[in-house]
């Protein structure tokens, strides 16, 4: 009964929030920043992210659990709750369920940024919220993770983006991260399409005709921003061929657009769109709450990075389901070594290709989405 | 002539809306011979089919426990006491009172000519009623029967076929996909009315092509009422296994308990035991195999409260290991809705009186009160009950097991068939 759209992040809206009362009193309670221990382990995971190796995972994740289980009073008292022996692993560390990141501040530490999901379908008052304290590990797994997935770093290409950035969707912790890449990777400076309207699909039309020809570009866009592009496109008989060499980034899933397209049909329409290869397309899987991503390309799994590990769950149970069995996805990130590292959500995927397939959302999940943010300028 | 072969499942043929359009034709045929037996003859017929269900040896009996065990999922015992109570309540001196409390020979309205029922796999024999009031009032009924269950529907018409055959010309059985445009509208077309059970969004889906009439059997729930001198090992027991029966899934199941409490003691120590009972029913009366969405639903609402619980929250959470039954005891004002599949509410309240707060928000979704208590404090409970627009108040041990005569979902059994809308207001007997 798994029916819903693959769906990746729901990031949006607003930097550090500290205008909201219970927000700053739950921060003043909690522990304050980095002693010894948290600078030395920070410093540890930024070295890892930029050289993994395998046999240091495990160590780095316990002893990122146990700052954690230190370091913040409700998920020390969540593991408390669920008692039994200290783990061994990093596979028996207790993770909370992504909805605890509604209920409570899970942050070790005062946070630099609170990131809040768009709380589109689950109300403003129901977002998601990562406090971080430190945006700088954020900031290194999200560009490793891309460089070494999509993109080396140093390369220079001109940015078509419509998706959020940090200037208007300043709690977007995917509008952080296209901004970031916009630093780095953006030869140009084009204007985001996506306004707090929708997507502008009329200027994205415009300008890809006028970069036609004029070299590779990298479109970073939501998936129903493009889709409405599409939709608008075969209306008018429009096409805007990329130059070869250019690339196709999208992340959020069909929510809020009025079909569901399974990924084959979504790359067939790029293909159409665009001339482009499934090679010349990724996906990116992320949510507010997680610190790194995972990204897939053409119809190929999502692969996570070194510092991200990825488990497939039985909810009932809480145990991981055979290799190739649909579970619930839990995720270990060192990259939320401010927040909580361990995370079960309610994405449906499986094992598979040495990857992840994303299969959706379990039923009656709350509909997470960025994509939502494309909604209501559709021409 | 209707053809035995048409009214089975699977058809031997594909259904096709010419098909469709011959059976309705035949049905309403057949409708004349069915009004013109008498009503008595009409009781004593459907009264013979019952019987033969309920025999020690009753064929039908046995390949229905057989057959919906594997289509529901649900265990043979709990598939056992459905058809117990389905046949029970499908008995003559039931009948006749319906009769006598709803006579529709000579109501003003013409009778349709046919009626449509489109069911839903939930709970074994959801809408037997509905067609057995079909016969009594004399409507020939074309019965679309549930994708995930449609051997019941079968077996009652071949136990019609076998037992009464003065009535087999007025019942047919045609299985197609829903949402199949071409077969809805043909069957939504031939039929005058249109007895459908299922999510209000299936329902939704229906009466957008605006069948002439439609009787929507949609999302209810029900709900226990537990005076304070009933919070008995007893009562524990009893509410278990109404939570238990059919996992929640019928609009007769419990989902929340309105206790009266006297200290916090008391009612824990209740909800303790009713999760206590909940398990002991694994062994009896296991679960159906949850589908992977509905226990992601379940530890949703798992983790959710025991979060709540754990950063402070006046909620306690007993049970539900593995996602495992469960009773959820909160005194918030919260009040949170049950994923079902076992896993129940008690929202203790300091009076009877006071339960109606918390009911507010459900009024209008409550189909039945099931309540434990001292016959004084009924007057209270009924004026409860109505006011959530519950239909139907019964001993909380008999609120999976309604008489005929039940105004499901509002709906007179044989009015209905007559043009009487839903009535709101609960039935005058407390059964």
């Amino acid at each position: 009964m798994i029916s819903l759209p693959l769906t990746n992040r729901t990031r949006t809206s607003a930097a550090a929030d500290c205008g909201e009362p219970n927000v700053t009193h739950a921060i003043a309670d909690i522990t304050t920043t980095a002693d010894e221990t948290a600078q030395d382990l920070q410093r540890r995971v930024l070295e890892f992210i930029a050289t993994p190796s395998d046999g240091d995972f495990d160590r780095l994740a316990l002893e990122v659990h146990a700052y954690q289980y230190r370091s913040n009073p409700p998920y020390r008292r969540f593991v408390e709750r669920l008692g039994g022996a200290p783990p061994r692993t990093w596979r028996e560390i207790p993770a909370v369920p992504a909805e605890a990141f509604r209920m409570s501040v899970l942050a070790c530490g005062s946070a630099e940024r609170v990131y809040r999901s768009s709380g589109t379908t689950a109300g403003l008052d129901r977002r998601a919220a990562h406090h971080v304290p430190d945006v700088a590990v954020y900031r290194k797994a999200a560009l490793a993770g891309f460089a070494s997935a999509v993109l080396p770093a140093g390369t220079r290409r001109r940015l078509l983006v419509a998706a959020p950035e940090r200037g208007s969707h300043p709690a977007s912790s995917l509008g952080e991260m296209v901004s970031w890449l916009r630093e780095l990777y953006d030869e140009d400076s084009v204007p985001s399409f996506l306004g707090p309207d929708g997507v502008d699909v009329a200027r994205f039309a415009h300008t890809l005709e006028r970069v036609e020809n004029t070299g590779p570009v990298v479109i970073v866009a939501v998936t129903t921003a493009l889709l409405r592009l599409a939709d608008w496109a075969d209306a008018s008989g429009r096409r805007f061929p990329l130059t070869p060499g250019s690339l196709v980034i999208d992340t959020g899933g069909c929510k809020g657009y009025d079909r569901d397209l399974g990924r084959s049909e979504i790359l067939a329409c790029y293909r159409r769109m665009f001339g482009v290869a499934p090679a010349q397309v990724v996906n990116e899987y992320g949510m507010t709450e997680l610190g790194s991503q995972l990204y897939a390309c053409g119809e190929g799994p999502h692969r996570a990075p070194p510092w991200l590990r990825v488990v497939v769950t039985d909810l009932a149970t809480g145990r991981e389901v055979p290799p190739g069995e649909a579970g619930c996805l839990r995720f270990f990130d060192l990259a939320n070594l401010g927040s909580v590292a361990a995370i079960q959500t309610e994405d449906v995927g499986r094992v598979r290709r040495g990857g992840i397939e994303l299969l959706g959302r379990a039923p009656g999940a709350v509909t997470r989405g960025c994509s939502l943010l494309s909604a209501g300028r559709a021409a | 002539m209707i053809g035995l072969d048409e009214r089975l499942v699977p058809s031997r043929t594909p259904l096709t809306p010419a098909r469709l359009r011959a059976l309705a034709q035949a049905l309403r045929a057949g409708g004349g011979a069915l009004r013109s037996l008498a009503p008595e003859a009409r009781v004593a017929a459907i009264d013979r089919v019952a019987a033969s269900w309920l025999a020690d040896d009753s064929s039908w009996r046995r390949r229905a426990v057989a057959e919906l065990t594997i289509s529901t999922g649900y265990p043979e015992a709990a598939i056992a006491i459905s058809l117990e109570q389905l046949w029970g309540a499908l008995r003559a001196p039931q009948l006749t009172g319906a009769l006598a409390a709803e006579p529709v020979a000579d109501a003003a309205q013409p009778l349709p000519a046919l009626a449509l029922h489109v069911l839903a796999g939930n709970v074994p024999g959801v809408g037997i009623f509905g067609i057995v009031g079909a016969l009594l009032a004399g409507v020939p009924s074309l019965v679309k029967p549930a994708a995930r269950e449609p051997f019941l529907p079968a077996l009652f018409v071949e136990s019609l076929a076998s037992v009464a055959p003065e009535l087999q010309r007025a019942v047919a059985v045609a299985p197609w996909r829903g949402g199949t445009a071409e077969l809805d509208d043909a069957a939504l077309r031939e039929a005058d009315v249109v007895l459908a059970y299922g999510r209000d969004e299936t329902l939704d889906r229906l009466a957008e092509r605006r069948p002439l009439r439609l009787l929507r059997y949609g999302s209810r729930l029900s709900i226990a009422v537990l005076a304070r001198s009933a919070l008995t090992r007893a009562t524990a027991h009893a509410l278990a296994q109404q939570v238990a029966l059919y996992d929640q899934q019928g609009c007769l199941s419990p989902q929340i308990a309105l206790v009266e409490q006297t200290d916090r003691a008391t009612t824990d120590a209740f909800a303790a035991l009713v999760a206590a009972e909940l398990d002991a029913l694994e062994h009896s009366l296991p679960r159906a195999m949850p589908t992977l969405g509905e226990s992601a639903s379940v530890w949703r609402h798992l983790e959710h409260q025991r979060w709540r619980a754990q950063e402070g929250a006046d909620v306690a959470v007993h049970g539900g290991r593995d996602g495992r039954a469960s009773v959820v005891c909160d005194r918030t004002a919260e009040w949170p809705m049950s994923p079902t599949f076992r896993h129940l509410i008690v929202l203790p309240v300091a009076t009877l009186a006071a339960a109606a707060t918390p009911l507010a928000r459900i009024t209008g979704v409550v189909e039945a009160v099931g309540y434990a208590g001292p016959m004084e404090q009924m007057d209270e409970v009924a004026r409860i009950a109505a006011g959530a627009g519950a239909v139907r108040l019964c001993p909380l041990e008999r609120l999976q097991a309604p008489p005929f005569a039940w105004r499901q979902s509002g709906h007179p059994r044989l009015a209905s068939f007559a043009g009487d809308g839903p009535r709101a207001g609960l039935a005058p007997a407390f059964a």
